[in-house]
């Protein structure tokens, strides 16, 4: 249980699980010029196709060019997962007491993705020239399991981040993390949290004087 | 040794949560400066990420600030807050 573990290691129920704080930061002048930068935090945690919590923020900033003189800032970003932790009990222990719940999903599952395949392949055959060739990729994805299947689950965040390792790994571990995992009904946990993620394309910032951080 | 002019004042309560309102994700950001001059206008957003099972709060705060910065202008003591937070519904809490 979440609960007595976070007991067991003496921690206190409302620290955040990932913090990262910019106390405060002072310069006396910067130059800044971006083209873009985005920011962004991301829990994603996924058990089956039973739960899947997606939970986060994102920011973005693009053309900027100041001069700043005076500056002042401080940022703070947070993630708690104890309310990950108590989902995922609930919806394991669920399955734990009525393990036909996975049978059924995993028939709805297969019925559903059947369908689909169905459908693209139809496409695909009534499809002329390129069109029905690149109907051919989904249908693999979806037919052929493992990693292509997983990935095409995932939605776009899978092909986004790495930074998060920090947040939902535990879950990955614990739920063997392969693709295929999710077939099997482990679980699997995948956060971009814990790190927020920045990217900035060109420009910079220049800071010169007296301020310095403090 | 002439004196340091003084910093702008930044809101307050960035960074603090209460636990009737703490969020699962959150990021919480405040900058301000003496002077603000802009040579292009520049573009932003931010926004919560998630479905209909997650509750979100957004906080945003400008002080001196016009709504459109155009190029060339200049602004003096200004500030601005931006917190973006998001919490599972679900939660139990």
């Amino acid at each position: 249980m979440a609960a007595e573990r976070r007991d067991e290691q003496g921690r206190d129920g409302g620290s955040p699980d990932v913090v990262l704080d910019v106390s405060r930061v002072a310069v006396e002048e910067v130059v800044m010029q971006v083209d873009t930068l985005h920011a962004r935090i991301a829990l994603d945690a996924r058990l089956a196709d039973l739960v899947h919590l997606h939970v986060g923020a994102d920011a973005e900033v693009t053309d900027v060019s100041l001069e700043l003189k005076g500056v002042d800032a401080e940022a703070h970003l947070r993630a708690h997962l104890d309310n990950v932790v108590t989902i995922f009990d609930r919806a394991l222990r669920t399955v734990d007491e009525h393990p036909d719940v996975l049978v059924e999903l995993a028939h709805t599952v297969a019925e559903t993705t059947e369908a689909v395949a169905g459908n693209l392949t139809a496409l695909g055959a009534g499809g002329n020239g390129a069109g029905g060739e690149g109907a051919e990729a989904p249908v693999r994805a979806l037919t052929g399991g493992g990693a292509e299947a997983a990935e095409a689950g995932g939605g776009d965040e899978g092909g986004e981040g790495t930074a998060g390792d920090g947040g939902g790994e535990g879950g990955a571990d614990e739920g063997g993390g392969e693709p295929r995992a999710a077939q099997r009904g482990g679980a699997r946990s995948r956060g971009d949290g814990g790190g927020a993620r920045s990217r900035g394309n060109g420009g910079g910032a220049r800071a010169r004087g007296r301020g310095g951080g403090r | 040794m002439a004196a340091r002019p003084a910093r702008p004042q930044l809101f307050a309560g960035a960074g603090t949560t209460t636990g009737a309102s703490r969020a699962d994700v959150e990021i919480d950001a405040r900058a301000g400066a003496r002077e603000l001059r802009a040579r292009s206008r520049p573009r932003s957003r931010s926004a919560p990420i998630g479905g209909p099972s997650v509750l979100t709060d957004q906080v945003s705060q400008r002080r001196n600030l016009p709504k459109r910065l155009e190029p060339g202008g200049v602004a003096r003591d200004v500030a601005v807050r931006r917190r973006v937070a998001a919490r599972l519904r679900a939660a139990g809490r």
